[in-house]
């Protein structure tokens, strides 16, 4: 009796090392990942010259809000973001629409030819004509310099009518289909009466991957789109962030080096404002992307 | 009915090689049999086809039309004939990019930054899902893991700029706090030695947490009691993560690592392309980098597009492999 | 979920109505073009005699206003009479929409700011995709009085068929076309030194800037030689070429970069990256590389982080541009360092421009239906009234005359809004960025090349400049430029590669010769014989 007693206590305090070793892990994990962000985050409220020096290193230093006030006073920031949400909400719309267009049918088993389509789907992930031929066709089409250009070229995920059709293949029993079929329910009802909410869950996940992407997204923007009127968000970001600036030495009446401090400093706070709305909308959605994921990955 | 006609269509379709003797009129009628038994199949699904249209003609226009495209790698292109007008010039390209010094470069970088990436990055999403599982309050673990997201809904172009900013050889923190500790600095985003670790290792910070869902909701799968069966046996917690939850997830784990596998030569393009600079190229210059290189800002269309065909056709050859090795191992496959 | 039908309804019509767009956007150029027969006139203003439109496209520069509301341009239309619908690219990423549109034969009427290397303009001129501008020379007086008067001129813009294809940016201030290296006369005075007229004292000079903190803050925080090389790995040596006797005749480059080739004393093309004195200049590069003495972020930055550097106080040795006006305040700390002599005793300043400034700055398309129009509308900017509006905008606006002089006014120079000089002037005058037609004189010129600093940096170095109708402008033949281009590109990024890392130290000089040798495997005589055939042509 004594003896099992004292094996246990000898257990849980060699439990209770290891729950510090995992609690240490833990910790360290999340400072890791986060902190990039916060120092981010300081920074850009920070004065420019206490970063340059680097005396920056988490909290702010010589706290001002300069940065953003340039930001905002910024056209091009403001244009980018107006364009990325329109570019975001409509895309995200379109792709789904012509996501679920593929996965409903293809989750049907009576579909004929299922797999014949399903590798027709399959096959453009993996070979594809070239940047040249898909231009001149987004040409002919007169999508060159349009918003459509970058909601349509390329932005349809193949995974995700794999993961959306996984979905409903587990989630929607084929008692189900020939119960509607038994009252008489056509398939494209079925779709909206019945597998649309049942889906409801990778929808939201869909929502979030597609709409993650138009906003990251930047190389149809560079491709397609002419008019910097219509820029999105990400490209002005490019200029900004990395410092691509023309080299432009080869005319000109002269530059002030003043704009480049201004630069350096609003890069941390140009960081903040673009990508604010993405990590402000994931947490809310977590439950089910995570679910989205799981299929996504297994089950393909 | 269908059944019995099917076994005559698999009768039939196992005679083909010694020519089965039919004669004319019973073909035409196993033939129209066939075609309408698939025009009544065709009907039944009439509603999901017109619910395909969408879909199809997406995918046509946006990915099959331009693949007639695909031509111009053997071809001299001129804009003015067109891609279809344009002169044959056989494997000219190909050849042309098979004999270049850079061609094992080219290869090198593609597959050395692919594997290191996949060799290092794969194992921290199973850790941080082990470590994650242990945290005992709920609450705390749903905190947890959403930072732990986090990262992954940061842009490319942001996090370069991220990189730009910590790393950067005059004021970077990372450099600033390298000349504090007396250590010289070291530029980082121009050194071509360190560019695939900065890669992979930025990777990591953005991904690892995104990445460890699936094996948080394979941990999530255990079952509860053989836990509490390890524990009144006695077994520690270390002992029962090493024997419990990490056989749990090892299938996930290796279909996941083959699946990895698969995409070692399709190297994403955007990253690279922002990270890249005169110095690094030695290490950073991958095919897509340079397809896009040599089409776009060479306008050498011809021979890009025959190394992206090449990219192609490699590609699919691996995915094929690893398709067919993943269907051996647990048998799951993409298709 | 009756929201979720809702939104799945309207995405199906968005759908709908963006299959519909497709058809009614399509992009016809000067669709009004049917009637063609407008009377364009020789010369006199407007061109046109009814009122026609053109399809353009240009590389806007970031300080300059869109086009489309340029004043500048809307002064050109009501002189004119010809409007111009602009499709405005940002620089940043214009040539992959330029080539894109050349690759798919989607072309505007005209092209400004084209920035085509020859080869370039070769290509799409065998392509038929640009007009040769010589059929129209006669709507083309200024130009034809300039090619006429001046027989570099006309060398440096006619290609190897005889024709010409593009305008040039023609250039006859020695301010804008010679390239400066400047020493910190600051430090050098705070450490009661001389300016180091070999490379040798360079050296030393250096070395002295590194250890005896000329800047005086305490801190060993002074890099003594800053290139700024980003993209442009050979900036690292380029103005010092001279030193070591190579582009002392001109460096040999078809398409406005760096191709490793210069032309030797007896006229032959020769490749600079294997020659033994190149070597020696590399070990001098990595000398100051493994002493600390180059700024290790050179290959890296760009030259707004180097005049970041130079406004602090840090920077002791540095080669770019025409003037010092990009260092800012700090400007008046430099001065031209006096050209050096090298180990060899070669002494010269090679980076100069050629008069033909740049070529392929404006073509004029196979799909324009008024190509005499276009040609007159374009030869406006080479007339001293043309390269006025083109530079200095609108007088009364932007400039004044005073005495017979072209004069900036107060509100460019020192904006009352903050903006910099480029800034203020791009919005009147459409120079900013270059790449223009245009014929730069002392006279029409009023940026930093006339500044007081810049001629006296120009005095220093005069008589050791390459003269600058010396500098070739080769033009190679489209099979010449087939050629090359399957291998040019990867013996040059074999070359500056390997450079580069002999000079970091990340190879041993020690592989010198495997590096020349593998040099040599690949078609480098081949390279060298088709510049020298270009050569032979331009100079005959």
């Amino acid at each position: 009796m004594t003896a099992v007693k004292k094996r246990r206590t000898s257990i849980s305090a060699g439990d209770r090392a290891f729950d510090v070793v995992l609690a240490v892990l833990t910790i360290l994990s999340v400072l890791v990942i986060l902190y990039p962000l916060v120092f981010v985050a300081s920074a850009s409220v920070s004065d420019p010259m206490e970063i340059f020096q680097g005396n920056v290193w988490l909290w702010p230093k010589g706290f001002n809000l300069d940065a953003y006030k340039q930001v905002f006073r910024n056209d091009d920031i403001f244009t980018g973001y107006k364009n990325t949400l329109l570019y975001t909400v409509v895309g995200t719309v379109v792709t789904i629409v012509i996501t679920f267009s593929a996965a409903y049918p293809l989750s049907r088993k009576k579909l004929y030819g299922r797999n014949k389509l399903m590798s027709f789907f399959l096959f453009t992930m993996f070979f594809s004509g070239g940047m040249i031929p898909t231009y001149l066709i987004v040409r002919q089409l007169g999508l060159y310099n349009t918003m459509w250009a970058v909601i349509l070229v390329g932005t349809v995920s193949v995974y995700n009518i794999i993961v959306a059709r996984t979905f409903m293949q587990n989630t929607i029993p084929e008692e189900l289909y020939e119960a509607a079929a038994m009252d008489g329910c056509g398939d494209i009802r079925v779709f909206f009466r019945v597998v649309l909410p049942l889906s409801a869950p990778i929808l939201a996940v869909l929502v979030l991957f597609y709409g993650v992407n138009f906003w990251n997204s930047y190389f149809n923007g560079l491709i397609y789109l002419s008019d910097r009127a219509s820029y999105p968000l990400q490209l002005f970001l490019r200029e900004i962030l990395l410092n691509n600036m023309a080299d432009s030495m080869i005319d000109t009446a002269g530059i002030d080096i003043s704009q480049y401090m201004v630069s350096e400093s609003i890069k941390y706070a140009v960081i903040i404002v673009s990508s604010v709305p993405m990590l402000v909308l994931y947490p809310f959605l977590q439950k089910f992307f995570v679910k989205g994921v799981m299929i996504g990955a297994v089950k393909g | 009915m269908v059944k019995m006609l099917n076994g005559a269509v698999g009768f039939f379709k196992k005679q083909k090689d010694p020519k089965p003797i039919m004669s004319r009129e019973e073909k035409r009628a196993v033939n129209a049999l066939k075609r309408r038994r698939i025009r009544t199949k065709l009907n039944q699904s009439k509603g999901l086809y017109v619910f395909l249209i969408p879909a199809i003609l997406y995918f046509l226009v946006f990915c099959y039309l331009p693949m007639y495209g695909v031509q111009i790698a053997f071809k001299y292109y001129s804009p003015i004939e067109g891609i279809w007008g344009s002169q044959w010039t056989g494997m000219k390209n190909l050849n042309r990019f098979f004999d270049s010094y850079y061609f094992w470069r080219l290869i090198r970088n593609t597959v050395g930054l692919s594997l290191y990436n996949l060799i290092v990055s794969f194992p921290f999403p199973i850790l941080l899902a082990l470590i994650f599982n242990e945290v005992q309050s709920p609450k705390m673990k749903k905190v947890v893991q959403t930072i732990s997201y986090a990262p992954h809904f940061i842009s490319v172009v942001v996090l370069v700029g991220i990189l730009n900013l910590f790393f950067n050889q005059g004021n970077g923190l990372i450099n600033v706090l390298l000349a504090k500790m007396g250590f010289e600095k070291f530029g980082f985003l121009t050194s071509a030695a360190a560019f695939p670790s900065m890669y992979v290792w930025s990777g990591v910070w953005q991904n690892a947490g995104w990445n460890s869902i699936i094996y948080i909701a394979a941990l999530a799968s255990i079952d509860p009691q053989l836990h509490e069966a390890a524990q009144i046996d006695g077994a520690s917690r270390l002992q029962r993560i090493l024997h419990i939850n990490l056989p749990g997830i090892l299938p996930t784990a290796i279909i996941m690592f083959i699946l990895d596998i698969g995409q070692v030569m399709n190297m994403g393009f955007e990253k690279v392309f922002l990270m890249q600079n005169a110095q690094n190229t030695e290490t950073s210059q991958v095919i897509s980098t340079f397809v896009y290189e040599a089409g776009l800002i060479n306008s050498d269309y011809g021979f890009s597009t025959a190394i992206g065909l090449f990219n192609n056709v490699i590609n699919i050859i691996l995915l094929l492999v690893v398709n067919k090795l993943a269907k051996k191992i647990s048998g799951t496959s993409l298709f | 979920m009756k929201k979720l039908l809702t939104m799945f309804l309207a995405a199906i019509m968005l759908l709908g109505t963006m299959a519909g767009c497709g058809d009614t956007a399509s992009s016809g150029a000067s669709a009004q073009a049917q009637d063609t027969s407008v009377n364009v006139s020789q010369d006199g203003m407007p061109i046109v005699d009814e009122p026609i439109t053109l399809h353009g496209l240009v590389a806007l520069n970031a300080n300059v206003t869109d086009w489309n509301e340029h004043p500048a341009l809307k002064r050109m239309e009501e002189l004119t009479g010809i409007h111009i619908e602009w499709e405005c690219v940002p620089d940043e990423g214009f040539t992959e929409k330029r080539n894109l549109l050349f690759a798919s034969n989607t072309l505007p009427d005209i092209i400004v700011r084209a920035k085509l290397s020859p080869q370039e303009e070769m290509k799409y001129a065998a392509n038929g995709q640009i007009i040769a501008l010589d059929d129209y020379f006669d709507y083309a007086p200024n130009l034809k009085a300039l090619i006429d008067s001046d027989e570099a001129i006309r060398k440096g813009i006619t290609m190897p068929d005889g024709h010409v294809y593009s305008c040039p940016q023609l250039n006859k201030t020695e301010g804008n076309l010679i390239h400066h290296y400047w020493i910190n006369k600051t430090w050098l005075d705070n450490l009661g030194l001389e300016e180091p007229t070999t490379i040798d004292e360079l050296y030393d000079v250096l070395i002295a800037f590194r250890d005896q903190d000329p800047n005086g803050n305490g801190q060993k925080d002074e890099i003594p030689y800053c290139v700024v090389g980003k993209d442009y790995p050979h900036r690292m040596f380029y103005d010092l070429l001279g030193s070591w006797g190579f582009g002392v005749n001109g460096i040999v480059n078809s398409d406005y970069s760096f191709s490793w080739l210069d032309i030797d004393d007896n006229g032959k093309v020769r490749f600079i990256g294997r020659e033994e004195k190149f070597k020696n200049m590399v070990e001098f590069l990595n000398k100051l590389w493994e002493e600390g003495l180059t700024d290790k972020e050179s290959y890296s930055q760009d030259q707004t982080q180097v005049a970041a550097k130079v406004n602090a106080d840090q920077v002791g040795f540095v080669a770019r541009a025409q003037n010092t006006q990009w260092m800012g305040a700090a400007a008046e700390n430099y001065v031209q360092c006096p050209v050096l002599e090298g180990p060899y005793g070669d002494r010269a300043l090679i980076d100069v421009e050629s008069n033909v400034q740049m070529t392929g700055v404006a073509v004029i398309t196979s799909a324009n239906k008024y190509p005499e129009a276009t040609m007159r509308w374009l030869d406006y900017f080479y007339s001293e009234e043309g390269t006025v509006l083109c530079r200095l905008g609108i007088e009364g606006e932007s400039y004044e005359v005073v005495d017979g002089k072209y004069q900036l006014l107060d509100n460019i120079t020192n904006n009352p809004d903050g903006l910099t000089l480029d800034q203020a002037l791009g919005q009147w005058a459409i120079y900013p960025g270059g790449y223009l037609p245009q014929y730069v004189t002392d006279e029409v010129d009023q940026s930093a090349a006339q500044l007081p600093e810049t001629k006296a940096a120009n005095d220093v170095v005069r008589d050791y400049v390459v003269p600058f109708e010396k500098v070739p402008r080769v033009k190679l033949t489209e099979e010449e430029s087939i050629k090359l281009g399957t291998y040019a590109q990867d013996i040059v990024n074999y070359a500056t590669e390997n450079v580069v890392q002999f000079i970091t130290g990340e190879k041993s000089l020690d592989e010198w010769d495997a590096y020349v040798e593998e040099l040599n495997n690949m078609p480098v005589e081949d390279y060298i014989q088709i510049n020298q055939d270009a050569y032979d042509r331009w100079l005959a």
